[in-house]
């Protein structure tokens, strides 16, 4: 089973708007790119092979949101394999989805629904993180969600579930510090505290992307700048972790290229100054 | 484990059946707002989402209709019709099937059959064309005894009215009439990774329907012949020339 997760620096999410601009400049600023892993693996062979040139300049992440390695239902395994077949091809430096579930009862929410923290749901994804792990041979890497609900019956916190399951399958986190702030502003924990909770060693990739706050909560929209709360808890988790690949997500109102590149460099620029001051 | 479960049934449930009120029992008390407030951004954002997702697919439906219109309508297929796939890009293509069954308007239907079969050959598995180069060492006899099979991401469709055209002035941007009432004919496939809309007269759109059903070349003829004997001229006098441009743009799959 693969288990080296490389440092490859600052990267974006790669989006259709973008691809042609892409394809052209082929812009030295980005170090990587990561794909929503569904867009591609059902797509015809043009997608493909824009992936095979791309793959020349840029290492390719995959990220996906339909694994449900929360759900109790059967692993959907055409998926899969699909999954594992793209990886193979593009030589994605690794594979990560969401700790959640999608849907149940054979129906489909395409959202990243929540679930409680207990010892019955961990001891359950224990044995699911093993079989995927299984399946695609290789670790897997799993995002923390940003939620608008928590459950009555949650006896663990987050980052305590996300550690344990660390620990008990070998799998890695992808950070998302933006749904660290979103989630700590909907359900009032403390967000330097959850980061403080995840070992470094745990860590193979950052996300940073903006949200809409509505005063009540905090919908995490992928559609706007990231705002200055979420770069401050950046810096302290670069701070406090160390350096770890970053990227930007920006999945709707996207803007033209140059404005996500400018939030690439805000990232780097935030990184290399904490670097300097440590 | 099923206690676990129902949890996970009762809350996607609750967002499906637009109902929280099972769900919201077991949701702890947020710092701001109510545990109600929390869970409709899930029931909300799931309408939200099939809803985008199938008026993207639709822009020249959603032209005809109005806005308003298709809105109720696709609110009503996002009601009646959960998501049973993974990818999103599956759902908007079977809401051709409601239009067909909730809608009167005959232009509706088969504008929305149009662009759902776009979407769908799009997303269909590739196929290799046969290269003309294949057929230049064939002896006519040869050509006449081949199964021409169409490419996997391919559809034949006959309409009641000119939807093609307008589906193609509604891209360009053109003043639109309402589609006349005559019958248009069209092969949709995808080659070279784009979806191709190729016009077809009602004889030629027979004789591919003929080759599509596995009959051969010279069986296909014969058949389109025999059952539209006013058709005969149309096709001895064209039908080199069809098969020359469909071989050249790719309309036929290699057998593997």
């Amino acid at each position: 089973m693969t288990s080296s997760f490389p440092h490859i620096g600052f990267g974006l999410g790669l989006r259709a708007p973008h691809y042609d601009t892409i394809l052209a400049d082929r812009p030295k600023e980005v170090e990587w790119f990561e794909i929503i892993s569904e867009n591609f693996i059902e797509a015809h062979k043009g997608y493909w092979d824009f992936l095979a040139d791309l793959r020349q300049d840029y290492p390719i992440v995959m990220h996906g949101v339909s694994l449900s390695i929360g759900s109790t239902e059967p692993f959907d395994q055409a998926y899969l394999q699909k999954i594992k077949k793209l990886a193979q091809m593009i030589g994605a430096p690794w594979v990560s989805d969401h700790l959640c579930f999608t849907g149940a009862g054979g129906h489909n929410t395409h959202d990243l629904l929540p679930i409680p923290y207990n010892e019955e749901s961990l001891a359950h994804l224990v044995s699911r993180i093993h079989a995927v792990q299984e399946t695609l041979s290789r670790p897997l890497v799993l995002e923390n969600p940003s939620s608008y609900v928590e459950f009555k019956n949650s006896t663990i916190s987050e980052q305590d579930f996300l550690v344990s399951l660390c620990q008990r399958t070998g799998c890695k986190l992808l950070l998302d510090v933006n749904n660290v702030y979103v989630s700590a502003y909907n359900h009032g924990f403390d967000a330097k505290a959850y980061i403080d909770a995840i070992p470094k060693e745990s860590i193979v990739q950052i996300h940073l992307a903006g949200h809409s706050n509505y005063g009540d909560y905090i919908i995490d929209t992928h559609d706007a700048p990231v705002i200055d709360e979420v770069w401050q808890l950046y810096a302290y988790t670069v701070a406090q972790k160390g350096k770890i690949s970053t990227m930007v997500e920006w999945d709707d109102n996207i803007p033209a290229f140059d404005v996500v590149l400018a939030e690439l460099a805000k990232a780097r620029a935030c990184a290399e100054n904490i670097k300097e001051a440590v | 484990m099923a206690r676990y479960t129902n949890q996970l049934c009762t809350f996607c449930d609750g967002i499906i059946k637009n109902d929280g009120h099972d769900v919201v029992e077991t949701i702890a008390p947020p710092p701001r707002g109510d545990a109600t407030q929390r869970f409709r951004i899930y029931t909300d954002g799931y309408r939200i989402r099939l809803q985008k997702a199938v008026e993207a697919d639709y822009p020249c439906l959603k032209h005809y209709l109005g806005e308003q219109v298709l809105h109720v309508l696709i609110a009503d297929y996002v009601e009646q019709t959960p998501s049973k796939h993974f990818n999103l890009d599956r759902y908007p293509i079977i809401f051709n099937s409601f239009v067909y069954q909730h809608s009167t308007d005959q232009v509706a239907k088969e504008i929305s059959l149009l662009e759902s079969t776009i979407a769908s050959v799009f997303m269909m598995e590739d196929s290799i064309p046969l290269d003309a180069s294949y057929f230049s060492s064939l002896a006519p006899e040869e050509f006449g005894r081949m199964l021409l099979r169409p490419r996997k991401a391919s559809r034949l469709l006959q309409f009641e009215h000119l939807a093609n055209s307008y589906l193609t002035e509604f891209r360009a941007g053109e003043m639109l009439q309402s589609p006349e009432p005559l019958p248009q004919y069209l092969y949709v496939y995808r080659h070279q990774n784009t979806v191709q809309r190729y016009e077809l007269p009602h004889a030629a759109f027979l004789l591919l329907q003929c080759l599509f059903d596995g009959h051969a070349v010279e069986q296909a003829l014969e058949k389109v012949t025999s059952g539209h004997e006013e058709l005969t001229e149309t096709i001895a006098a064209n039908v080199q020339a069809w098969f020359q441009e469909w071989i050249s743009k790719g309309f036929f799959a290699t057998s593997s």
